[in-house]
């Protein structure tokens, strides 16, 4: 039996009343906080101004059944709000666009959608294209249309029969209706950070942030020769600020606190959101299309190839097919990694599919050297030689040449700021020492495009990583074979550093690393910036 | 008391009968509906092959018996009435695209025509399109073969003239025909 649909709806309605309930429980605990503050705002200010010990007082449940009652009604506005043009919005956010049928390979893609339409017999489902360079896919999904959508990076790179596969996956999760799900659950998020963040901005245009505003005390009382430690500092500002505006405090404690829920929230939701439908969806793709070696040959270029700029990614990493965010949990499984990352470890979920077409792993990089080959006329108007990277190139063999970590194909010196780096030919990434990249900082020849700039500043607007984290993501998926031949282990990913979070591939013994394309640039830009 | 009990018993049967007798409806019309899939996708197929044959004649004249034993396989599978009859016509078709397809291996010039090369790409998709309705078709087949079947259900389905339907079955190489390849 294809596909039970009653038992899917069942399954559909039950998440989706999930996310509705934690929502409604998000407003209630909003409320009651207020509520809380409101109640306790004499005593409070009693004890903060004169020292007077706090008194609680309790609410009693009439209060609380009130407070249910218009957590509820704020939870339903929200909700048609949100589940209003879903997808139309979402797509916006993705930045997608329409297929272009007077393109060859698109065609193709719009072709390959109604193919899949056929084998799930006769759902609607429409195509997008995201413009960007690197390779994955997405599915969203709401009451009144669903939509699949590849990057281009994706359309060029993987073949016909490994497009069908990834198609065939998303389709799987629309007809299973976790589409729909995972969809409006991003949305809700992301409305709730909106709101938040709203507020947060006006606030600060109107207060100065307790922190800088600690900081200039102090840097004021040492100027005068004064000691002075961080809590009287902190009391006297939070005196000074009780006196002229203590509702302003009570509402950046709930703002603050809010936000911190709506953080937690998401990390919730991700338990929410299994990563057993993934494999479930790999599941039913394989039933739609009965080709899982496509599909695992496919997951495994899009696993590779997604370490490229992917802005539009940042907000919605549930609705891709591989996550486009790198995480250390990826490849990891047990209770933490299961309940905390949206998507299961690849290589497991390659493992499986390639026992379903009754093959190894060994078969798996002998079907991808087969080069995927792009003639000239294939591309759209839009794309520029330098937005375009062939997967894997037809170069000569030559043992002694370096090959590239991400495609092997081989790599060319070149000269970059008068340091000697290694380009490759075929994907554009630049592999060079490390401590060679303060030489091409120090230099100023290059000038950057708007396009380098814009990237820059994405990265420096996400601004430095918390101090606990470490810099190390993992083991990376390229490989380096180095010139003494030592160290042909894998390289580590890692961000360049705490301030840009660029991600970079390095190999620990020789000191190489590995930028794709246009990382240097955007690197080069952020220092010299900074440098003045 | 017994006899309402009785009657109880006698109106949930009923309910029952009801039922499996809409859900075995509901089977039949979905079947129906993918065997409209398929016929559409056929269509489209037949559709296809003039313009096909049309742009291959002005580069393989020498081929014409090749491309005339397609128009005749083509107009076979028009004509043809009945499933049986019908998927011979359609596998003799298929074949024949086969051999024309190996045919235009010889003709580069014929391979690198644009209006070739997007016939191609069409007719590739409609012989998935085939062969993935056919798949659905076939599976809801089975599905509610194996429903009116079943105890109980069979006991409804004969009365009410619930009959097997046939599966569409198609040569296995088909898809494998026109693959394009990029």
């Amino acid at each position: 039996m294809p596909y039970s649909f009653t038992q899917i709806e069942k399954q559909k309605s039950v998440s989706i009343s999930g996310v509705f309930a934690s929502l409604s429980f998000l407003y209630f605990f909003t409320i009651w906080v207020i509520y809380f503050l409101c109640a306790h705002y004499q005593p409070l200010y009693q004890t903060i101004v004169y020292n007077r010990p706090f008194q609680f007082q309790s609410f009693s449940l009439s209060s609380h059944l009130l407070a249910l009652f218009i957590a509820l009604v704020i939870a339903v506005v929200h909700w048609l709000f949100i589940s209003d043009g879903l997808v139309q919005r979402t797509l916006k956010q993705l930045g997608a666009l329409d297929i272009d049928p007077s393109d060859e390979r698109q065609a193709m893609f719009k072709n390959i959608i109604e193919e899949v339409c056929v084998a799930t017999g006769g759902i609607g489902i429409r195509g997008k294209i995201i413009p960007s360079m690197a390779v994955n896919a997405f599915s969203v999904a709401d009451d009144h249309e669903a939509v699949v959508g590849l990057t281009k990076g994706a359309l060029y790179k993987l073949t016909r029969s490994q497009i069908e596969a990834v198609v065939g996956h998303e389709a799987a999760h629309i007809v299973s209706g976790d589409s729909q799900g995972v969809t409006l659950t991003a949305a809700l998020y992301e409305s709730l950070e909106g709101i938040l963040s709203i507020q947060k901005n006006f606030l600060i245009g109107i207060l100065p942030e307790p922190d800088d505003a600690r900081r200039m005390n102090r840097t004021g009382a040492r100027d005068l020769g004064w000691e002075m430690s961080d809590d009287d500092g902190f009391n006297s500002i939070i005196s000074h600020l009780t006196v002229r505006a203590l509702p302003l405090l009570i509402l950046i404690i709930v703002i603050n606190g809010l936000l911190f829920i709506v953080n937690r929230l998401a990390l919730l939701m991700r338990m929410f959101i299994s990563r057993e439908r993934e494999y479930r969806a790999d599941a039913v793709a394989v039933r739609l299309t009965r080709d899982p070696l496509s599909l695992a040959q496919a997951l495994y270029i899009i696993s590779n190839r997604r370490k490229t700029f992917f802005n539009q990614a940042d907000c919605l990493p549930t609705v891709f097919i591989v996550n486009p965010q790198v995480s250390a949990l990826d490849e990891k499984s047990g209770q933490v990694a299961d309940s905390f990352s949206t998507h299961p470890p690849t290589t497991e979920r390659i493992r499986v599919l390639l026992d379903m077409a009754r093959s190894s792993e060994s078969d798996l990089p002998e079907a991808l050297t087969k080069s995927y080959h792009l003639e000239k006329d294939l591309l759209s108007k839009q794309d520029k030689p330098e937005t375009f990277i062939p997967w894997g190139a037809n170069t000569p063999s030559d043992d002694h040449a370096k090959r590239c970590p991400a495609c092997s194909s081989r790599l060319a010196e070149e000269d970059y700021e008068d340091v000697q780096v290694y380009r490759c030919q075929s994907c554009q990434g630049i592999l060079l020492k490390e401590d060679e990249l303060g030489m091409i900082f120090a230099r100023r020849k290059k000038t950057f495009d708007a396009r380098i700039q814009a990237m820059a500043d994405a990265v420096d607007q996400e601004g430095p990583l918390p101090l606990s984290p470490v810099i190390a993501i993992g083991p990376s998926a390229r490989k380096f074979k180095c010139d003494q031949g030592e160290c042909c282990q894998k390289m580590q990913l890692r961000f360049f550093n705490r301030f840009y979070r660029v991600q970079v591939d390095k190999c620990l013994q020789c000191g190489y690393v590995w930028l794709d394309q246009d990382e240097l640039e955007v690197l080069q830009c952020l220092y010299e910036r900074r440098a003045g | 008391m017994v006899l309402y009990i009785l009657l109880g018993v006698v109106v949930l049967i009923g309910l029952y009968i009801v039922g499996v007798f809409n859900n075995l409806v509901a089977m039949r019309e979905t079947v129906k509906n993918g065997w409209s899939q398929i016929d559409v996708q056929l269509k489209r197929r037949h559709d296809l092959i003039p313009n096909l044959v049309e742009t291959a004649k002005g580069y393989m004249g020498h081929e014409k018996d090749t491309l005339e034993r397609v128009i005749k396989a083509r107009q076979q599978a028009i004509d043809v009435k009945g499933l049986k009859d019908r998927q011979e016509a359609e596998n003799f078709l298929t074949g024949t695209l086969r051999s024309l397809f190996a045919v235009s291996e010889n003709y580069p010039q014929l391979k690198a025509d644009q209006q070739m090369l997007r016939l191609h790409e069409e007719l590739t998709s409609t012989e998935n399109k085939i062969s993935f309705a056919r798949q659905y078709y076939n599976d809801e087949v089975n599905r509610y073969n194996v429903a009116i079947k079943s105890f109980p259900d069979n006991l409804i389905a004969g009365p009410f003239a619930f009959t097997a339907q046939e599966f569409f079955e198609i040569a296995p190489l088909e898809k494998e025909v026109p693959q394009a390849k990029f």
